[in-house]
């Protein structure tokens, strides 16, 4: 995969699972459209995303159908797939685990470090995703590649499935997709 | 290239989570192990701090490495904590690093109750409180905003925002808890500040209260050194208990505590038991009293409680004996019953009659600032704390919805800063005596605590603005309009409490970590933000929380160092004081009634409700069929606060129904059958515990289960809601009602 | 004189609060939904009105002829210098002898090591920095104590020297450090 089209693909995915934005709102459909374009996936999947949109159009009503399912699946209280890698892969179920250190040492020794602005934790699924975004925008493919087996796939093994399961729209394809991608499987 | 453009943009911009750190920056890609070593030091520290998984606020020593709380002690420079805490205090990294946690200003965007809301910034959430509070304000009166919190250092920030409002309808939770108590020592002593001295004490009555699964861990800790030393305990309480294990188990029929109360001075009034110079010398108002208890003998009381004539004479004569080292304890969730503080009273004045004040091992004034400066030898030690000088509020146009401070009826004794929090949702459904229209609520549930779920849920519907502060989403921030993220008592300093007991002694909450969810925020800041965008920043006259702690430590002279090093102060040197303790006839001149004498008969209970010194009033007792429903706390929980911690959760996720052996085999359960109850009106399912540790006429569950909301993951829905069966029923001195609800129980 | 580490439980003081046994989890990284030790109620026996109930610390009894050290196929188990039972984690393979051999069912897999844990007297982080363990420390009832038995000045050798206490299952020869006193509450 080309570069490029490699950070595109980071960066979409980084956009959806952060959370809500007007702007990754506003343009959903283009998303969709390189996901289309660039991952093998089923017509049904990519069909699914169309609908959202044909229901939500792009504006107030598309963000908040999407907090809608974002509070409930990542967010506050009844939490069905906490978006931070620590949860699964420390097994205590508890944020800012060991994983978390060691991603935000692993952005650090890249040169990378949190903005204040957002207050993300490290280990958070878009973060992880916006940094192979970074990885993959500078040719670092060293890093890219060490950062994702030791990192962002363990934790995809394990949250992909508990958000496909949850059955929201958006979330759920979208992991469908990632999972096509990153774990090669559909 | 226009998607990309797109992409870069939204997310490298101003959007981007990461940003690349200067010197390295983004074009670099060469790994340097050495930079980053650098980076991250491994640090390791200890910050003394309070604990906030109740609200005992018990000394902590947070074991902090790399900026993560690893550990939880007691604060080992605390010798009446020993450096204890309790299961729950323990929790608490599970609860800073729980995922569940609220971590963002939210505001509702689909149907109440539907659960849908999307994030905001703080700047937004401000703005649409602020917005609507003002429309409230314009159209019905300051007075429709009520404020309804737990009680605690929070208050003095997030009341500021209704008092500046002018409305009069501020509410603690204490009317659904230790109120009843409160009014009975305000009118005998003239203060609440009368504690007991539980660890020397020889002999120890305890009535319902249950220290072992209620735990407070200094009080905890006190009975327990009391129990090893050989003291005697015996429990009045219908529910076998973890204290009643622990002593003299006596199964008395529930709301009749007073007759046993009165039957102990019929006793010892009667055999000449008590103590004649004390009452003499410090009280006002007990031949009134004596004749109130002249024809309760033991043989009445026998039939009214349950207890045998015999065993009530016995346990008079063994209080009389240990005299004055023998306490009856006063209770702490003081409901049973619509008169409750009577009783409270009726437990002070029998402790009066065994003379055990200022004593060791009796009740003694709280010995902070205020109280030492009135005795001459001690008032080098007393240390007042600086005020926050800030303008006086507007006056409230109109009085309180519950008729708190109405003189001439019992409600004048209702301290003002508690009121009577179940009258919220009776006047916001009836509109009487005039309407509320917005309730601000912090860290406080009243749908899973103030009686009648279902009448809260209705009376939510009704309002123009519901906004819930707190760690979680609760079962009330479910169905609010705005839910604000607080930060958790790891994550902030508070200002100084007094927590006083035989000598003063202050106690600082300092922040040990950064807030893990760095968009939560402390409650200071909250509503001072919150109240500068309203136009009250005059009622906010600090800059931060360090400053406000500046100002109330100026005057004192006492160094925050101190706080940094050892987490508390006390003043150097002073010893545990009892006034009385050399001399049984010392003048009580620290007492804060009036009178200056302990008020047994008390004008302002007279005036308030006809009864100066507490009369017995007889309630029903369960019919055939019928089972008094009860309920307590469990060492590992905290009211409806903590059920959905990890930890928590994981050691008691569920409660049943405690049943007795006999009446379950009548209707045919077994431990473990699934169940109905039945409280009439509602109903709730359950399981049962057949068990031979209950009267036969009550069933008991630990309170605080089956929450509604289905955003607590671990604790929706699992156990008994009590709180749904009892009733909104208020008392004299509108406290909640919680001893007096029938239940029937059927196999599901 | 060696140490010979010991622990009392009087359990007419213990309440069942769990403070040991929360502080026990925190202070060993123990992971969710597994326990070193809980106190559970023995009971209630007895009818109304004449009920009684106590509970009864449990975990590793730190026995001096320690089975589960004998089954051991690696060494991981095995005496440390001050005679406690530990677990090298290094050395263990996870083959659940020791836990079979165990009589009071103290060991389990440790879901994050896979490597056998139980109570080690919280040796390592507390008490060769002469503190006391977590659990004794933070005991609400006052029920434990701890010191070195071989030591007559101890607090632990005064007590046993002065009141009669019981091992659990005497029966097995394990020679438990951990002592009970069941007075007031048998
Ligand atoms: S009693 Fe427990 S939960 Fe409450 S403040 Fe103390 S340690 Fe914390
Ligand atoms: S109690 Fe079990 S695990 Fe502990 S030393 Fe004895 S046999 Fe080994
Ligand atoms: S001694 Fe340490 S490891 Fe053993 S039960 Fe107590 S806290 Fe846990
Ligand atoms: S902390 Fe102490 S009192 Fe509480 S359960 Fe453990 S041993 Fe018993």
């Amino acid at each position: 995969m080309e570069q490029e089209t490699a950070e595109e693909l980071y960066l979409s995915f980084a956009g959806i699972f952060q959370r809500p934005r007007p702007d990754i709102a506003r343009h959903l459909e283009e998303l969709i459209d390189l996901w289309a374009q660039e991952i093998p996936s089923s017509e049904k999947v990519i069909g699914e995303l169309r609908d959202f949109c044909r229901a939500f159009p792009a504006g107030e009503a598309r963000e908040n159908a999407l907090w809608g399912e974002y509070i409930p699946l990542f967010e506050t209280g009844h939490v069905e797939a906490p978006p931070y890698a620590s949860v699964y892969l420390d097994g205590e179920g508890l944020v800012l685990g060991r994983e978390a250190e060691e991603v935000r040492n692993f952005y650090l020794s890249s040169g990378y470090g949190l903005g204040s602005e957002q207050g993300e934790l490290p280990d958070h699924l878009g973060v992880e995703l916006e940094f192979l975004a970074l990885l993959a925008g500078t040719g670092s493919w060293d890093a890219a590649q060490s950062f994702r087996q030791k990192h962002l796939l363990p934790f995809l093994r394990v949250i992909l499935p508990k958000i496909r399961a949850t059955e929201r729209p958006v979330y759920s394809q979208a992991a469908e997709l990632l999972t096509s991608w990153q774990l090669g499987q559909c | 290239m226009q998607r990309r453009q797109f992409l870069k943009g939204a997310l490298y911009g101003t959007g981007g989570t990461l940003v690349a750190l200067s010197g390295l920056g983004a074009a670099t890609t060469a790994l340097n192990p050495r930079r980053v070593a650098a980076a991250v030091p491994v640090s390791r520290k200890t910050v003394y701090s309070s604990c906030e998984m109740c609200r005992n606020q018990c000394p902590i020593a947070v074991k902090v490495e790399n900026g993560k709380v690893v550990k939880i002690d007691g604060n080992p420079n605390d010798s009446a904590f020993g450096g204890v805490i309790c299961a729950r205090g323990n929790s608490g990294p599970s609860l800073l690093y729980d995922p569940e946690r609220i971590k963002k200003p939210m505001i509702r965007t689909g149907e109440r109750g539907s659960g849908k809301f999307k994030e905001v910034s703080w700047d937004e959430a401000y703005t649409y409180i602020a917005q609507k509070l003002k429309a409230v304000q314009e159209q019905y009166g300051g007075e429709a905003v009520a404020q309804t919190s737990h009680i605690g250092p929070y208050d003095a920030f997030f009341q500021t925002i209704g008092k500046a409002i002018g409305s009069p309808n501020l509410f603690s939770h204490e009317a659904t808890c230790p109120m009843a108590r409160i009014i009975g020592l305000n009118t005998t002593f003239g203060t609440a500040a009368i504690n007991a001295d539980y660890a020397n004490t020889k002999y120890l009555l305890v009535v319902g209260r249950n220290f072992f699964e209620g735990i407070h861990v200094a009080q905890t800790r006190a009975v327990a050194k009391a129990l090893s030393q050989g003291t005697k305990m015996v429990v009045l309480d219908p529910r076998f208990s973890v204290l009643a294990a622990k002593g003299e188990w006596l199964p008395i029929k529930g709301t009749t505590d007073l007759a046993f109360m009165m039957a102990l001075a019929n006793v010892l009034i009667d055999e000449k038991l008590y103590d004649e110079e004390f009452i003499k010398q410090y009280t006002v108002g007990f031949d009134k009293w004596a004749a109130q208890v002249k024809d309760k003998t033991p043989a009445w009381a026998a039939k009214e409680t349950g207890i045998s004539q015999d065993t009530i004479i016995r346990v008079a004569r063994e209080l009389a004996q240990a005299k004055p080292h023998s306490l009856i304890e006063y209770g702490w969730r003081t409901t049973f019953t619509a008169d409750d503080f009577q009783l409270r009273r009726a437990i002070m004045i029998v402790n009066m009659m065994l003379g055990n004040f200022e004593v060791p091992g009796g009740y003694y004034q709280v010995k902070d600032a205020g109280s030492l400066k009135k005795v001459p030898a001690m008032a080098a030690y007393a240390k007042k704390l600086g005020p926050i000088k800030a303008p006086s509020f507007p006056k409230p146009k109109k009085g309180r919805i519950d008729g708190t401070g109405e003189k001439g009826t019992p409600r004048q004794l209702t301290p003002i800063a508690d009121g009577a929090v179940g009258q919220i949702t009776e006047t916001i459904l009836t509109g009487k005596p005039y309407p509320i229209k917005a309730w601000l609520v912090h860290r406080f549930n009243p749908v899973m605590s103030i009686g009648d779920t279902e009448k809260t849920l209705a009376a939510i519907k009704r309002l123009d603005l519901l906004v819930t502060c707190d760690l979680y989403m609760s079962d009330t921030a479910y169905y609010s309009d705005v839910v604000l993220p607080e930060c958790t008592y790891l994550e902030r300093t508070e200002q100084v409490f007094d927590m006083s007991g035989l000598t003063p002694k202050y106690v600082l909450r300092q922040q040990a970590v950064d807030p893990v969810y760095p968009d939560t925020k402390p409650a200071w800041q909250i509503y001072k933000e919150l109240g500068e965008k309203m136009g009250y920043g005059q009622y906010f006259p600090y800059k931060d929380i360090d400053d406000y702690v500046e100002r109330q430590l100026a005057p004192t002279g006492i160094s925050r160092k101190v706080f940094a090093k050892k987490g508390l102060w006390t003043p150097a040197g002073m010893k545990p004081f009892y006034v009385r303790s050399s001399d049984a006839k010392a003048s009580l001149t620290l007492l804060a009634t009036k009178s200056k004498k302990i008020e047994i008969f008390s004008d302002a209970v007279q005036e308030a409700t006809g009864d100066g010194v507490p009369v017995y009033v007889q309630y029903p007792q369960p019919g055939e069929g019928e089972f008094r429903l009860i309920e307590g706390k469990v060492a590992v929980h905290t009211n409806v606060g903590t059920h959905n911690v990890p930890v928590l959760h994981e050691l008691m996720p569920e409660n049943t129904l405690w049943i007795n052996a006999k009446s379950a085999a009548k209707l045919g359960l077994k431990t473990g059958d699934a169940i109905v109850i039945s409280a009439g009106k509602y109903e709730h399912k359950g399981t049962a515990n057949v068990t031979e540790g209950i009267r036969p006429d009550t069933v008991f569950c630990y309170h605080g289960f089956g929450q509604i909301s289905p955003q607590l993951t671990r604790a929706f829905g699992k156990g008994i809601n009590d709180n749904k069966l009892i009733p909104d029923q208020l008392g004299l001195v509108g406290n909640s009602i919680t001893s007096m609800t029938f239940v029937k129980v059927r196999k599901a | 004189m060696a140490k010979h580490y010991a622990m009392v439980i009087q359990l007419k003081k213990c309440l069942g609060c769990q403070a040991c046994t929360v502080a026990c989890k925190f202070e060993n990284k123990v992971p969710d939904g597994q326990y070193r030790t809980k106190s559970p109620a023995i009971g209630p026996s007895g009818t109304y009105p004449h009920v009684k109930v106590f509970f009864e610390k449990q975990a590793c009894q730190m026995c001096q002829d320690a089975p589960c050290v004998k089954v051991c196929p690696t060494t991981a188990s095995h005496y440390n210098k001050d005679g406690l039972v530990l677990i090298d984690s290094h050395k263990c393979v996870g083959c659940k002898y020791c836990m079979t051999a165990c009589p009071y069912d103290a060991r389990f897999i440790n879901k994050n090591t896979g490597t056998a844990d139980k109570c080690t007297f919280c040796y390592d982080t507390r008490i060769t920095k002469g503190e006391k363990p977590g659990c004794v420390s933070t005991c609400v009832g006052g029920a434990l104590l701890f010191g070195d038995a071989n030591d007559p000045q101890s607090e632990v050798a005064r007590y046993l020297a002065t009141h009669r206490t019981e091992v659990r299952k005497a029966r097995f020869g394990t020679r438990p450090s951990v002592h009970y006193d069941y007075e007031g509450v048998k």
